[in-house]
């Protein structure tokens, strides 16, 4: 199947096209998804936002001017859109912090243990260490400093890596 | 005894440490088994973290596709309602200016007559 370059779908979903708004849509709908469903830690909400994203895509697609990729657009997009639900969460209710699902993938495995860090550390080190914003996109991105990024991104890794290792002997005993 | 925190490892192992200090960890790690040990535990964890960025979860939920397509609907009404709108304006302004030229013209052939 012809696929059709990225530049033309963008002119076409800025003239309204839906079609080609959805085509344009799909080839990110999986890592927007993932993005959000790693941050935060349950899948309605990553669907929430996943369709949030698009409608905001729709609507401010005629003043993306291409200065950076949609990739980094679109990324910024779902971290705030997480962000905001993160903030909205905060006073209403909180995930379990212990979620006991032993998998046999090492993928799945980190995303646990991911999901078991506070909120603000796992939006950090996931987009520091998997995604690798810089310092500065990460303080822009949760609103604070590329200082304060780094006190959290520090006590994050450290945490996660007390777990993984933690895990790992758990698995050596059994 | 050469020792070196967490912290920087790390960093040494991201690239976030300045030329100096890094030269300076990667003696520690030729010299020190204990430092080598961390090392390649911090390795193992980094590795095992940036293989996330290679696999993606699938939405079960493709609600975002119905919400464009109203999204839509809803844009080409509210165009279509202002179109008419603007030509009822234009509309109701065309009958009193032409209204207003035909009293204007009856009144000036009048007065000559």
């Amino acid at each position: 199947m012809e696929r059709i370059s990225q530049r033309h779908l963008i002119k076409l979903a800025k003239k309204g096209n839906v079609e080609a708004f959805e085509k344009l849509f799909s080839r990110f709908e999986r890592d927007i998804y993932t993005l959000a469903y790693r941050i935060l830690g349950c899948r309605e909400d990553a669907e929430d936002v996943l369709q949030n994203v698009a409608l905001k895509m729709w609507e401010h697609l005629k003043d993306f001017k291409g200065k950076s990729s949609l990739w980094t657009w679109l990324y910024r997009i779902t971290v705030n859109e997480c962000m905001r639900v993160l903030r909205h969460r905060k006073s209403h209710y909180s995930l379990p912090r212990h979620i006991s699902t032993p998998s046999p993938d090492i993928q799945l495995e980190i995303e646990d243990l991911l999901r078991r860090l506070p909120e603000r550390e796992r939006v950090v080190i996931l987009l520091r260490d998997v995604y690798n914003y810089t310092f500065d996109e990460i303080a822009e991105m949760i609103d604070t400093t590329p200082g304060n990024v780094r006190v959290i991104l520090h006590r994050a890794r450290k945490r996660l890596k007390a777990m993984w290792m933690g895990g790992k002997k758990h698995d050596e005993h059994k | 005894m050469m020792n070196i925190s967490d912290e920087k490892l790390a960093q040494y192992i991201r690239g976030e440490l300045p030329l100096d200090e890094k030269l300076y960890v990667d003696k520690l790690i030729e010299s020190s088994p204990e430092v080598k040990r961390r090392y390649e535990e911090w390795k193992e964890f980094f590795d095992n973290l940036a293989l996330l960025s290679r696999y993606t979860h699938k939405p079960t939920d493709h609600r975002w596709k119905e919400a464009i397509v109203i999204k839509a609907d809803i844009e080409r009404f509210k165009k279509r309602k202002l179109l008419t709108e603007i030509g009822i304006i234009t509309g109701v302004i065309g009958s009193v200016a032409a209204t207003a030229a035909t009293l204007t013209y009856y009144y000036l052939v009048r007065r000559k007559s």
